[in-house]
């Protein structure tokens, strides 16, 4: 495991407050996202609920289970150095701020030359007391956590000369924040992955991505 | 980074031509090419001792076959 000093903006007072970022976690992080993470989650539907907030308006991967994740990669040894998939995350004080798993192998380009090696995330989220949810007036706690664990996916994808080239399925509530925020090109959406939408970093939007002042 | 250790390696003609039509088709040096392989080969590896099988499947043509690997 690998652990870096990083910082996040505490939204209550603007700071920025240390925090680390961790790669090559083990499968046991990821059940200690969902150990921390789920009573909050639980607490955010209890009061979208309660408020009978539309069910549009809820987080999308409101579903989402690490600890099942975990499961789904048990034997895999995931936090070998060779390992295509791979864990990483960002810790503040005790608790997890958000976590990434992405996959270094099956996946290609679908921009200019078709057929190239890159990155894909398969999963990124960022913890949910971290979001902001206006039908619950919920502030998020920190922000630049999902940005930095791009930067992190397209810094890996360096790494493994893949020229910082990253692709991922987006839930709808977050394609702005991969088309703008990150600068990824939108192609659409994909029949084979449930009609959602793909987006894709090159090698030029990397080096864009990367030059940007952290929020 | 992790440390990393230098070798040689013996490559037939035909496997050199491969190795480095792979680079030049993937845009990557030759090293990265045999880190890439060597990523998909162990992932095959341990899915395939959990009892896994491999398959490539055509859509198109609704054909599906095993893969055997050693």
């Amino acid at each position: 495991m690998s652990v870096q000093p990083t910082k996040l903006k505490w939204v209550a007072t603007g700071d920025l407050v240390p925090a680390e970022f961790q790669t090559l976690l083990p499968l046991d992080a990821l059940l200690e996202a969902e150990e921390q993470w789920s009573p909050r989650r639980i607490g955010i539907l209890r009061e979208l609920m309660r408020r009978g907030v539309d069910e549009r308006q809820w987080p999308q991967h409101s579903h989402w289970n690490w600890a099942k994740k975990a499961l789904e990669l048990r034997g895999l040894n995931i936090d070998g150095p060779l390992s295509p998939r791979r864990i990483m995350g960002m810790r503040c004080g005790a608790e997890w701020q958000g976590m990434i798993l992405v996959t270094a192998v099956g996946h290609q380009t679908r921009l200019g030359r078709i057929g190239r090696p890159l990155l894909y995330a398969d999963y990124v989220e960022s913890a949910p007391w971290n979001l902001e949810i206006k039908e619950i007036a919920q502030a998020p706690r920190y922000r630049g956590v999902g940005w930095q664990l791009i930067e992190a996916a397209v810094r890996l994808s360096k790494e493994m000369e893949f020229g910082g080239r990253v692709g991922l399925h987006s839930l709808p509530q977050s394609e702005s924040f991969y088309r703008w925020r990150c600068g990824m090109t939108d192609l659409g959406p994909d029949s084979q992955y449930s009609g959602l939408r793909y987006f894709e970093m090159t090698e030029e939007q990397a080096r864009a991505f990367l030059r940007e002042d952290r929020p | 980074m992790a440390s990393k250790r230098t070798m040689t390696l013996n490559l037939t003609g035909a496997e050199m031509d491969a190795l480095e039509l792979l680079a030049q088709r993937k845009e990557l040096t030759k090293t990265a090419v045999i880190r890439q392989a060597l990523r998909l080969y162990q992932m095959i590896d341990v899915r395939l001792e959990k009892g896994e099988k491999l398959f490539f499947e055509d859509e198109v043509e609704k054909k599906k076959a095993e893969l055997m690997v050693l």
